[in-house]
This record gives structure tokens, C-alpha cells and sequence, in this order.
């Protein structure tokens, strides 16, 4: 029962909290840190120092010694000092999303912000965070950009939690942030699966070929036969005419982006749902490549054909978001 | 950044390497070999020369490493374990250095530990060195948010100089509390006068040079009155000096004679708790008492740097000690040798022990046999040891230091049945500023005697009969023993006080002095007394505002520094005052907008605001004026 409360009161606060947070630091898509949106409160090691600070004038005072007593009130006015310096190091800088977190879920995604700052100064020693991101992630920060790489496990769209700005600089004493809210998703695509035929529908056994892993001429036509030299690929040996006696010979192949593949998630056997998708992402990054075009249907979402990198990222995107499958 | 890596660790090494040269003289050796070992080892490890220890075995050695240290220092007082432990933890904490965290640790002991360093010695620059090792820390800091370079030091140098007035503003106004409990007290390897006499210790401590205190007059004193007495030796027992219980007990004297003249004394910390004044004398401020022997000694049981000051009186015409204690210092040891019986007898021959003025005439006859015979000063003389050695000095080597001459006078004049003590001080001392402040260190160590004269106590100085410019000017100063001097010292105080470092001497001096009376004696008195100056140069305010004023204006100096105004550009006064015309059009909501010329807008503000028309067009001509025809 107790326990119970405790986490309703918890809830509550933080709905609070966020409530608070909405009305103070309203999304936007980019954010000027000022008095109004940035936090300053000592770091653990901050109240540790002024403790020791503390002894350390006892000290002082009671050894009856000036200097120390004059070391530790520097020291104190140090202190002081820093609460000013860290708040400085953020105040008037402006922060905007240079990049969102995109790309398949088994790499981290990267999300990078620009800080700008006038009169061509930095703000020192960034970090941003997800507070309640539950995978791992880290922050680095040079000059006027600062990247996070978010590790995300599954593959989909999801609403990112407000993102806290944050630095310690001079001398880890005070820490000041700022919890921003750009409205960042993240799209994370599932994880290319190499290895599978291509499940595209004007795909047929007229062509005679093996279908191999990584062969990229699935998707060609077929242009003819050519005498082998030492060298070539043996995947594209003409093993039926070879053993007909006609010699070693390779096939050739000739691209034709008019030759229209339909890729669909209905067509793979033997694969559950999610692994299915991934063979379709390794295929969408494949053809992609070979500017090969095509269209996509995922989960009853069509996408018209087409070719080049938005397309790509377009069928990847419908990939990520089809509707998980129980 | 949170990870540590070789360029963190090669600042701590540093770090540390120079709080241990701080601390060095106050350490067991191997405390500071230990450190030294693990920085090396950390290096090696940063550098893939080496791989760390299990923790396992980190925390064997730590074990037997703190055994061994406590083993170490287990004859040193509480204070020096204590420091040894915190150092040893830092010097430890190298092999841990792996997150943020542990460097901010690492930084803190070490700022503590510059802080004990400041216990043990408070010179100025003791104080400087302590102050750049604190920054190297801060520095150590600063290194794990930022890469360093020459402009990172640059900066945080210039952030650490421009919070000095908040810093100064702070330690002008910081209540000086009394000691809120007793510390442990740091050993002290200082030497000073001794309760305890043997003839030739005195001449141990003139080799030191070390401050014992300086003195300050409101008015100049006659130079051959410098007898600063610190304490009566009456009890002889053939081999050494003792006070009797009479001497040290506490006694009260209330005093109505009007002071000649005015003194301070800025004392530098001591162990014992004798002071040595001007005879007599009566305490104005400060914690002292006056025991039996009129010698003056500090209350409490530690003595820290302090300032006390004193009237200096005339001397009481009469004073009343009582019989007994007379005889008793008349005593001397019986087995003293036949000789210097015999010796003795010439001395009152033909005189009454009652008569009046016995004891001066006795006195007049042993200044004139010890004129007559050849005797000398030396600051080396042989060892005299016990009886014996009276014997031996008296008639024989004829060569010794003032304790010798005092010594032996007591004896003499005892022996007569005058009633004498032995007197320990300092001479003179070296004016730092003539006629007003006197600094006297070890070597103006003397002794000399005090008889009755059956109404008061007469102070002798047997020495001077045989040199008597050692009673004018100090041991350097005097030609007879300059050069004595030099050779019993070792070589760098002897080129220390060659000619040529005279007067850089006098200033490091007059630093000293001005470190001492305003920075490391600068209590709650002088702060008082600081504060009420200042009220009455200011007046009609109050403690408070006087307090609350200091630290703002502390805080404004420190801002301004950082703000740099004098690196402002003063504005042209027609911007300014085309500024002001658009300010006040925009207080009416008539804003010029973004990309809009001066022209349009001045046709603008024709038709909206007729009033505003003029003035605007004047500042706007005169701006264009000087901007494109300037």
C-alpha cells in the first residue's frame, strides 16, 4: 500500500514537474538559453568543496592562522566565482537541431545540435542527455556542435523525452542545464538482414540464375553470355551451358531502372515478421544503391515507386513505423 | 569528459611533486617515496609500459603502508601523524585515478594539505609558494573540462587575480573567532631561551638567526637600556640554572606610576610561555601575566603569533622582598673549590656586610678585578662544565660568553652574601626603523646578573666591563665579534650577512613586518580597531552598512574586472542620439522594421507621429552625415 503510494506520488510529481517544464521552456526548434530556461545548482563535489571550505576556516580559526583562514575565503570567493563562470558558459548561447536521430537501430543514432554564441565565443564542456532514456548513450562536444548517440533497440518512431543541456565547466563545482523539448523523434529502421533472397514480386525463375546472397544483378536483366576470363566471379558462371559443353562462359547482366520491382513484406517464407522487415531493409539499401527503383508496400502503407536517397529514406521510414505484428 | 588520461595524470604528478616540497621538512621520507613510486607506476600505466594492481593487493599495501608510516612518525606529535596520513591517502590516490571523480578528490586533499603546510610556516613566501600550488590544482580542475593550453592558463590566472578584492573584502570582514577547541599542535623545531641554563648554552642559540619578536616604540628608547629580560634563573646547583618555584609563581602588581614610554611586542609563534620585556613593565593589552620574578609570561597553553603591548616604567624606588627569600639567594653550592673561596675574600675586605651601600662597593671592586686581568670575549669559548669550570674561567682560561661572566658574578657576589640571580634575554636587536621598531632574533640571546642592594634589585652586565661594544650594536655589527660570529655560522648565513646584502635584507625585513602586523596578525583587535577608523573617517554609518559596504564593493571591483569597461567603445554622441529618437518612437509602437530605410521610416513617422518628425530627421541627417561624409 505504502509502496504503492510512494509511486503515485511520484507520478504526480513528475506529471507536475512536466506540467511546470511545458509552461517554462515551451518546445520549439531552437532554443536561446537565458535566465529564464537554465538551472544552476553545485555538484555533489561543489557541496563537498564547500564543506571542506567549511573545515578548512575551523581550521583557521582555531590554529588562530590568517593565511589559512585567507586560503579558504579565496577559495570561497572561487566558489562564488564559478557559479557565475558556469552560468555564463551557457547563458546567450543558442541551441538548434542540426540533425535528428535517424538510421537503423542497431547502430546508435545520432542527433547533433549547433550552439551558437555571439561575438564568436563557445559555450565549454556540453553534455546532453536523455534523463529517461533507458539504453545507453553518449555525448560529445567540440566547438559549436554537440552530438549525442542514442543506442535504440527497436526499431520504430518514438517521441524522444525532453533533452537536458548540461555542463560543469570550470572546475566541476556547479552544474548548470537546461531541459529542452525540440520535439526530437527518433526513427530508428530495423537492421538490414543480408543473406535472403530479395522479396520483390517480378522476381522469377525465367531468369535461370541463382539466387545468391549479395548478388546485386538480381534485379537486372539479363543481357547475355560472354567467354569467361580467370578473375571474373565464379557466382556468375553459366554452370547450365557449361555442362552442356559449351564452355566456360559468364553471364551479363544490364541494369534497368525501368524494370519496376515491387518489394512487399508478404512474400518472404520461414522468417517471422520483424526478421522479414530487416530483409526488406538490407534490399531497400541495395537497390538504393544500384539506383534501382521501387516501390514499397509494408503493412497495408503503400510507397509509390521511385529511386535516389529520399526515396530511400522514405521506404525506410515506412519500414520503421510498420505496425508491430503480435 | 570523464575519463582520465595521460595528460590529467601528468598534472597530478606535478601537483603532487610540489605539495610535497611544500610539505617536505614536515614528512617521513617514505610517505613522499611512496608518491613519488605510484606517480611513476601511474605513468608507466598510461603508457602501456605497466598494468595496475588488483585491488586486493592496493588494499594489502594500504594497510602496511599506513602501519609503517604511523610506525614512522610514531615519535612526532598528533598534528604530523595526521598530515603523514592525509599525504599518504593523496599520494595513493594516484593508482585510483580513473574517473572524474577521483581527480576531484585527489585536488581537494591536496588543497587541504596546503592549508596544514600554512600551520607549519608562514613566511611570505611560504604563503606565495602555497598559492601557486593551490592554482596548480585548481588548474588539475579546470583540465577535465577543457584541453589545456597557455590561454586556459591565462584565463583561469586572470579569474584567480580578479576575485582578489572579493577575496580581500572577505578577510577584512570574516569574524575572527576565538578558537572554538583546542588543535593539535604541529612539533616545532624552533629553539629559543630555556628554563634551563648550562654555561654555553646560550652560545648554541646565537648561531640561529631565527625572528623571535619584533618591537615597536611610540617613543625612541635610550639604546643602552635593550635589556629585554624573559626570566630569572636563581636556583645553582653546581651545574646548571633553575628557577625556583618563588620565580614562577603568579603575582600581582598594581602599578601607579606614570609609563615613560610605550611598546608592542609582535610576537612570532612560540612554545614556551616567557616573554621577554623591558624591566619594568605593565601590560596595556593582550593575554599575560606577571609572576614572582617580574618577568612576564603568556597566558593559554599554546602560543601563536600575537601582539601584546606594554608601558615601560621607572624604576620603583623602593621594593619589598621578603628576608628569606634573600637568603635564599645567597645560597651556593658547598663543595665550590677553595680557590674561588679565596678569590672571593678580596672582594669585601675591610667592609661591613651591614653598612650601607656594602653591595655597591663589593660590585666596584669585582668590575675592577676583572678589568685588571686579562680576560676576553669569545663566542666559542671552551666548555666550562659545572664547578670546576668556574674555577677554570675565573683563573685560569680567563675567555667566555656573557654566561660565563654572568655566572660567575652571581657566584662572587653570593658568596659576599649579596643576594644575586642570573637573568636571561635578548640584547638589543637590529633596528629595522630607527628609533621605532626593533627586530630581535636568537642571536641577541645574553644573560647578565641582578644583586640587591637592599632596597631594590640592580641590573649588572658583567659582559660589558669586558666588551662593551657588544652592548651598543649587535653581534654582526660589532667589529670585535663580526667575524666570530661568521665563522661559528654556517655558509649561507654568512653571505647572508655580508655587507652587500644589507639592504635587500632591510627590505625582505620591512616585508616581513608588513606580512606580519597586517596579514598574520590582523585579529579581531585590530580589525575593531581597523573598523572604527574607518567610522570615524566615515561618519554616520554603521557597523552593518560598513561590513555590508566592504563586501559590495569587493564584488563591484571583482565584476569590473571581469567586464573590462576600459575596453568599451565610448559611442558617438549623434548614434546615441539617434538611438534615443528611435527609443522613444518605439515606446509609441512605432517600430522601424527590419530592412526599412531611414527614408521610409522618417515618411512614416511624418504622418504617425508629426511631433516626433523633427528631432528625428535631425538626428538622422546627422548621422548619415557622419557616417558617409565623415
Amino acid at each position: 500500500m505504502q509502496i504503492w503510494g510512494r509511486s503515485a506520488f511520484k507520478k504526480w510529481r513528475g506529471l507536475r514537474t512536466q506540467a511546470w517544464l511545458e509552461r517554462r521552456i515551451p518546445a520549439s526548434s531552437r532554443l536561446g538559453l537565458n535566465r529564464k530556461n537554465l538551472f544552476i545548482l553545485p555538484t555533489a563535489f561543489g557541496w563537498g568543496f564547500l564543506c571542506a571550505l567549511v573545515v578548512m576556516l575551523m581550521m583557521g580559526s582555531n590554529y588562530q592562522n590568517n593565511l589559512i583562514l585567507a586560503l579558504g575565503l579565496w577559495l570561497l570567493a572561487m566558489w562564488l566565482l564559478c557559479l557565475v563562470l558556469c552560468h555564463q558558459n551557457l547563458s546567450g548561447s543558442v541551441v538548434s537541431v542540426v540533425q535528428r536521430p535517424e538510421g537503423q537501430c542497431d547502430h546508435p543514432l545520432r542527433l547533433i545540435f549547433t550552439i551558437e554564441k555571439a561575438n564568436k565565443t563557445f559555450s565549454n564542456a556540453l553534455t546532453a542527455e536523455f534523463k529517461t532514456w533507458p539504453h545507453e548513450q553518449a555525448s560529445q562536444h567540440q566547438n559549436n556542435q554537440l552530438s549525442v548517440d542514442i543506442e535504440a533497440v527497436q526499431r520504430g518512431r518514438k517521441a524522444l523525452p525532453r533533452v537536458s543541456i548540461a555542463s560543469v565547466f570550470p572546475l566541476g563545482i556547479f552544474r548548470c542545464w537546461t531541459v529542452a523539448d525540440f520535439n526530437l523523434e527518433l526513427i530508428a529502421y530495423p537492421a538490414p538482414l543480408s543473406g535472403y533472397a530479395c522479396p520483390a514480386q517480378e522476381l522469377s525463375e525465367e531468369h535461370d540464375i541463382e539466387q545468391t546472397s549479395s548478388d546485386s544483378q538480381l534485379q537486372s536483366e539479363f543481357a547475355g553470355l560472354k567467354t569467361y576470363r580467370s578473375g571474373e566471379r565464379k557466382s556468375l558462371l553459366a554452370w547450365k551451358q557449361y555442362a552442356a559443353g559449351r564452355g566456360l562462359q559468364t553471364k551479363v547482366f544490364s541494369g534497368n531502372p525501368a524494370l519496376d520491382l515491387h518489394l512487399t513484406d508478404r512474400l518472404h517464407s520461414g522468417l517471422d515478421y520483424e526478421q522479414g522487415l530487416s530483409v526488406l531493409a538490407f534490399w531497400v539499401r541495395q537497390l538504393a544503391q544500384q539506383q534501382q527503383s521501387f516501390s514499397l508496400q509494408v503493412g497495408g502503407q503503400q510507397l509509390a515507386s521511385g529511386s535516389g536517397l529520399a526515396h530511400q529514406r522514405a521506404a525506410l521510414q515506412l519500414l520503421a513505423e510498420a505496425p508491430k505484428q503480435t | 569528459m570523464n575519463n582520465v588520461n595521460a595528460a590529467h595524470i601528468r598534472l597530478s604528478l606535478l601537483c603532487y611533486l610540489a605539495t610535497a616540497l611544500v610539505l617536505f621538512q614536515q614528512l617521513p621520507w617514505l610517505v613522499v617515496a611512496v608518491g613519488a613510486a605510484a606517480g611513476w607506476w601511474r605513468l608507466r600505466v598510461v603508457n602501456g609500459l605497466a598494468s595496475l594492481p588488483k585491488p586486493r593487493w592496493v588494499k594489502l599495501l594500504l594497510v602496511s603502508l599506513i602501519a609503517l608510516t604511523l610506525w614512522l612518525s610514531r615519535s612526532a606529535e598528533l598534528f604530523d601523524k595526521l598530515v603523514s596520513l592525509v599525504m599518504l591517502g593523496y599520494s595513493l590516490k594516484y593508482i585510483e585515478l580513473h574517473k572524474r571523480r577521483d581527480v576531484e578528490m585527489f585536488a581537494l586533499t591536496g588543497l587541504f594539505l596546503l592549508a596544514f603546510s600554512l600551520v607549519f610556516s608562514s613566511q611570505p613566501l611560504a604563503a606565495l609558494l602555497v598559492l601557486i600550488v593551490a592554482f596548480m590544482h585548481l588548474l588539475l580542475l579546470l583540465s577535465l573540462d577543457v584541453k589545456l593550453n597557455l590561454s586556459w592558463l591565462k584565463k583561469l590566472a586572470v579569474w584567480m587575480l580578479a576575485i582578489a578584492p572579493l577575496g580581500l573584502a572577505l578577510f577584512v570582514v570574516a569574524p575572527r573567532l576565538a578558537p572554538l577547541w583546542k588543535m593539535p599542535t604541529p612539533s616545532s623545531a624552533q629553539t629559543g631561551l630555556s628554563d634551563v641554563v648550562r654555561p654555553g648554552d646560550i652560545s648554541q642559540l646565537i648561531r640561529s638567526d631565527k625572528l623571535v619578536f619584533r618591537a615597536e616604540f611610540s617613543r625612541p628608547p635610550p639604546r643602552d637600556q635593550l635589556y629585554w629580560r624573559a626570566m630569572v634563573l636563581d636556583e645553582f646547583d653546581g651545574e646548571q640554572w633553575t628557577r625556583s618555584e618563588l620565580t614562577q609563581k603568579k603575582h600581582v602588581v598594581n602599578n601607579e606610576q606614570a609609563p615613560i614610554n610605550q611598546y608592542q611586542l609582535l610576537l612570532e609563534p612560540a612554545n614556551q610561555a616567557w616573554l621577554a620585556t623591558l624591566n619594568p613593565s605593565e601590560l596595556r593589552g593582550g593575554g599575560a601575566e606577571q609572576v614572582g620574578d617580574k618577568s612576564w609570561q603568556r597566558s593559554g597553553e599554546s602560543f601563536p603569533r600575537q601582539i601584546l603591548s606594554f608601558n615601560y616604567l621607572p624604576h620603583l624606588n623602593r621594593e619589598s622582598v621578603a628576608p628569606e627569600q634573600l637568603h635564599l639567594l645567597t645560597r651556593v653550592p658547598s663543595n665550590i673549590s677553595a680557590n674561588v673561596l679565596q678569590l672571593s675574600r678580596q672582594f669585601s675586605e675591610g667592609l661591613d656586610l651591614n653598612a650601607g651601600g656594602y653591595s655597591e662597593q663589593v660590585m666596584t671592586r669585582l668590575e675592577q678585578w676583572f678589568l685588571s686581568q686579562s680576560f676576553s670575549y669569545t663566542l666559542s669559548p671552551p666548555a666550562y662544565p659545572g664547578l670546576a669550570g668556574i674555577e677554570s674561567f675565573l683563573l685560569n682560561q680567563q675567555a667566555g660568553f656573557c654566561v660565563h661572566y654572568a655566572q660567575s658574578a652571581v657566584v662572587l657576589a653570593r658568596l659576599q652574601g649579596i643576594p644575586a640571580r642570573m637573568v636571561t634575554g635578548y640584547l638589543g636587536g637590529e633596528w629595522e626603523q630607527a628609533d621605532q621598531r626593533l627586530a630581535v632574533r636568537n642571536y641577541d640571546a645574553h644573560a647578565w646578573m641582578e644583586y640587591w642592594n637592599e632596597e631594590r634589585w640592580i641590573r649588572l652586565d658583567p659582559t660589558a666591563w669586558i666588551a662593551p661594544d657588544r652592548v651598543e650594536s649587535n653581534l654582526q655589527q660589532s667589529q670585535a665579534t663580526a667575524e666570530q660570529w661568521q665563522n661559528i655560522s654556517g655558509w649561507g648565513q654568512r653571505i647572508w650577512y655580508t655587507q652587500g646584502f644589507n639592504q635587500l635584507r632591510l627590505w625582505l625585513a620591512q616585508a616581513d613586518y608588513w606580512w606580519a602586523k597586517w596579514v598574520l596578525n590582523f585579529d579581531h583587535k585590530r580589525q575593531l580597531s581597523l573598523f572604527s577608523q574607518l567610522l570615524n573617517w566615515l561618519p554616520g554609518t554603521s557597523l552593518l552598512m560598513l561590513t555590508g559596504g566592504m563586501l559590495l564593493s569587493g564584488v563591484l571591483i571583482s565584476a569590473l574586472l571581469f567586464v573590462k569597461p576600459w575596453l568599451w567603445r565610448v559611442p558617438n554622441k549623434h548614434v546615441l542620439a539617434l538611438k534615443w529618437q528611435l527609443f522613444l518612437l518605439a515606446r509609441l509602437k512605432l517600430h522601424r522594421s527590419q530592412g526599412e530605410s531611414f527614408t521610409d521610416y522618417l515618411s512614416r513617422i511624418e504622418s504617425a507621429a508629426p511631433k516626433r518628425y523633427l528631432p528625428l530627421k535631425r538626428a538622422i541627417q546627422q548621422y548619415n552625415q557622419l557616417r558617409y561624409h565623415g
